[in-house]
């Protein structure tokens, strides 16, 4: 993928950039808002990564506005040290597409922009989501792994659905609890785990090899072995 | 000395009434002093109080207290009448004629 | 301070103000006062003139209807012998105006039309009078006229004024003083006032505004600005007291961290060891970013600035997925965890809060409550309010640790070893005080229940000033963030 980076921090884009290549992307990187639209607006990405307070006279939410005024459709991932919901709406409101505050795990970081780059690109429509032998029915509701029938509670669904519309990919715990139950804090104890693990019983145990991986320190993923 | 009498009369009336002459009333005169004192003695001098009246009375008016002397003739009569002589009220004398000053 | 409203122009001084109105108004009153004496005394005194013309001229035109002329005559002399008080004008002329009797010299040259009355000069010896007379026309061509004189009357109505004119004077001065003694009492409320708030921004706290004991509006004001001082002195304490506990709780795994890595730098042997302690010194990092997050949520929900979010929710559905969230959490713990509520509860407010709010009370009680107990949820309807209830079963909170239980960082004997940073409570009390509702904690017998209060309906739309007034009566604190 070809990612854009404007942040001015020299040590976290430093940090996050050298992260990015290792994942096998290309990394443009830019310190301020002039040169960050400019780059933008001359060159094609699969993702920008925007950092909301830049120098140069440009900040970040108006980079982004202009962007998008030049019919500019790439997906931003806008990052802020700014945290209250105000600042977040404010952010989406500018045309970005995800908002992540600092400090921020960077597999956190990993996890959506990759979930970004993919939400691009989808392919229409679909009513069957397949990964490895796990097979679900997006209009008849039905999971079927290996051809077995599995019974799933509609909230075990959801939680599926999502994992295989993000398979491949690490899906943090805070994206789950915003993806499949549409909250937005953070509980103090795992909740999400438990559900998790439960789905696991279901989909994962019975069978000879684990579709459900967990991601140290990220969260999880689902991918065949 | 109506003529001095006149002149303060003159010098209040002209600023404040214009050509307005102040009338004179006759009934302050020491000539009615007279005529009150006759019309008095009509009916007798019989009560001391009315005596003293009229010669108080007297005495006032011809030192020149014409209201002072007038005041107190009137209460005299009204002694007079107020003693029932209503009744025996003699028609009143003739006015002397009056004297000029 | 009693600079301070010398400095001021005089003329812009509010007391003086004051005073110059309550003078103003008092003159007023006294000048309308004045004037209508004046005018009914006036009216009077000339009424009494003309009742007595009148009377006398009807005595008279009755005798001349018995006895004709001469008892006429008789009648007008009499009366002018009669009159001791030496005020009554008669003069009984004929067609050519030639004198028949009476106490004038002459007929009157201008008195012309009958029935008005005129205003004449008039002398009795050498004194110069007025009189009032009236015209009367009688068959056969005689003219009669009628008056009294009104020199009496006359100086009244000349006096009068004049008196009045010194009783308004004499008023008005009074006015003024009483002015300069409300102006004086003003000032000294106002001082008063002034004087404690200028020491307490200079950090004096402990001043307070005097109160005179009458209970009256100044003493109620005296009492509100005293009571918002006190409340203002118990934030302040709070203040102080958060900073100290947030000093500790953030130092605490911030020395943790360094002191691992520190310890990791010297004494690691090889790369496994070093990366383990690293990465344990990022979860202490994140850690602490969490402290900051949840204070800063409560700060930014004390400040207010949230309540334009706020909207009509459902909290049937609400509360049916935080019950799903958890349950599974719940019986991984041996738990049960029962859900009472409607399909449907509407309410006003902010969703996300709500939701943050009763997932930190079911938290906490599933953190606390033993094996194989019941955490139940439940939601109500009370009073126009809406109640959402946790109730465990666990060891609850002690009655003199309940109500400090909500304050950040606080954390009673029990639960000192619990993980958690003491902010849990805090932060549902924040939400609910900005809901205009509020945090109870109860002795659920065993257990603890809390509740959480929330309005049913939108609240009428309150004034800037009281709704400042009011949010600081509940608690909310000024609008920087605490941290």
């Amino acid at each position: 993928m070809r990612i854009l980076l404007v942040e001015d921090d020299p040590t976290v884009a430093g940090f996050v950039a050298k992260g990015l290549r290792e994942a096998n992307h290309v990394v443009e990187h830019a310190d301020n808002g002039r040169d960050g639209l400019f780059l933008a607006a001359s060159e094609t990405f699969d993702t920008i990564i925007l950092d909301r307070m830049l120098p140069g006279g440009i900040d970040g939410l108006r980079l982004l506005e202009t962007l998008r005024g030049q019919n500019n459709t790439t997906p931003v991932l806008v990052l802020s040290a700014l945290s209250q919901v105000d600042d977040r709406v404010a952010g989406l409101k500018a045309g970005g597409d995800d908002y992540l505050t600092k400090p921020f795990a960077f597999s956190e970081l990993m996890a959506r922009v990759e979930a970004l780059t993919r939400r691009g690109k989808t392919d229409g429509p679909q009513t069957k989501l397949l990964v490895g032998d796990l097979e679900m029915d997006l209009l008849s509701r039905g999971v079927r792994r290996a051809a077995q029938k599995i019974d799933l509670q509609p909230r075990e669904f959801r939680l599926l659905e999502y994992l295989m519309r993000h398979a491949g990919q690490v899906v943090t715990r805070t994206m789950l609890l915003e993806g499949v139950w549409d909250y937005h804090f953070d509980p103090q104890t795992n909740v999400i785990d438990v559900h998790v693990s439960r789905l696991r019983q279901k989909i994962d145990k019975p069978f000879p090899t684990a579709l459900i991986h967990t991601i140290r320190n990220a969260g999880y993923m689902l991918r065949p072995e | 000395m109506i003529r001095i009498a006149l002149l303060p009369l003159l010098l209040v009336a002209i600023p404040a009434f214009g050509q307005e002459r102040p009338m004179m009333i006759t009934s302050d005169t020491p000539e009615y002093c007279e005529q009150l004192q006759a019309r008095v003695a009509q009916f007798g001098f019989g009560d001391p109080d009315v005596q003293r009246l009229v010669t108080e009375g007297k005495r006032m008016c011809d030192h020149g207290e014409i209201r002072g002397g007038i005041a107190r003739m009137r209460r005299a009569l009204m002694m007079q009448l107020k003693q029932g002589r209503r009744q025996q009220m003699p028609p009143w004398p003739d006015l002397p004629p009056r004297r000029r000053r | 301070m009693a600079d301070s409203l010398k400095f001021r122009p005089f003329f812009r001084s509010a007391s003086v103000k004051l005073a110059a109105v309550y003078g103003v108004l008092f003159a007023i009153s006294a000048v309308a006062l004045v004037l209508f004496l004046l005018w009914s005394t006036t009216n009077l005194v000339d009424e009494q003139v003309e009742a007595a013309i009148n009377a006398d001229a009807q005595g008279l035109l009755e005798r001349w209807n018995e006895g004709g002329m001469p008892s006429l005559v008789l009648t007008l002399k009499e009366r002018v012998a009669e009159n001791v008080d030496d005020d009554a004008i008669y003069f009984l002329a004929d067609a050519e105006e030639a004198r028949i009797t009476g106490n004038l010299d002459a007929w009157p040259a201008k008195v012309i039309f009958p029935n008005i009355f005129y205003d004449m000069a008039v002398t009795r010896g050498q004194v110069v009078s007025h009189a009032a007379v009236r015209r009367f026309n009688l068959p056969g061509g005689f003219l009669l006229l009628v008056g009294r004189d009104v020199r009496g009357p006359q100086q009244l109505k000349r006096l009068l004024p004049g008196t009045l004119i010194w009783c308004a004077v004499l008023m008005t001065v009074l006015g003024l003083a009483g002015g300069l003694v409300m102006r004086n009492l003003f000032r000294r409320m106002v001082a008063d006032v002034s004087a404690t708030a200028e020491a307490i921004s200079r950090g004096e706290l402990g001043h307070r505004v005097r109160r005179s004991g009458r209970g009256d509006e100044f003493d109620r004001m005296a009492e509100a600005i005293n009571t918002m001082l006190d409340r203002i002195a118990r934030l302040m304490d709070g203040v102080r007291q958060v900073s100290n506990s947030i000093a500790h709780d953030l130092r605490t795994p911030i020395t943790r961290a360094r002191a691992r890595l520190e310890d990791a730098a010297y004494h690691a042997q090889g790369e496994p060891e070093l990366r383990a302690a690293v990465e344990r010194a990022v979860a202490d990092l994140d850690g602490v970013t969490a402290v900051f997050q949840a204070l800063m949520r409560i700060a930014e929900i004390e400040a207010g600035s949230r309540r334009s979010a706020f909207a009509e929710i459902d909290l049937g559905p609400l509360l049916a997925d935080l019950a799903e969230l958890y349950g599974a959490l719940a019986e991984e713990q041996g738990l049960t965890l029962r859900l009472d509520v409607p399909d449907t509860l509407p309410a006003f407010g902010d969703r996300d809060l709500v939701q943050q709010a009763v997932a930190n009370l079911l938290d906490n009680a599933i953190k606390f409550s033993p094996q194989g107990t019941q955490i139940r949820l439940s939601a109500y309807v009370s009073d126009r309010k809406i109640r959402i209830s946790v109730a465990d079963q666990g060891p609850g909170i002690p009655e003199a640790d309940r109500e400090r239980a909500a304050e950040r960082f606080f954390r009673g004997e029990q639960a000192r070893s619990t993980p958690g940073s003491g902010l849990g409570l805090a932060l549902v009390q924040a939400v609910a005080t900005l809901h205009d509702g509020a945090l109870l904690l109860e002795d659920a017998r065993p257990g603890l229940r809390a509740t959480l209060s929330l309005p049913a309906v939108p609240p009428a739309r309150m004034e800037p000033a009281s709704s400042a007034r009011d949010a600081l009566a509940m608690g909310a604190v000024a609008q920087e963030p605490i941290v």
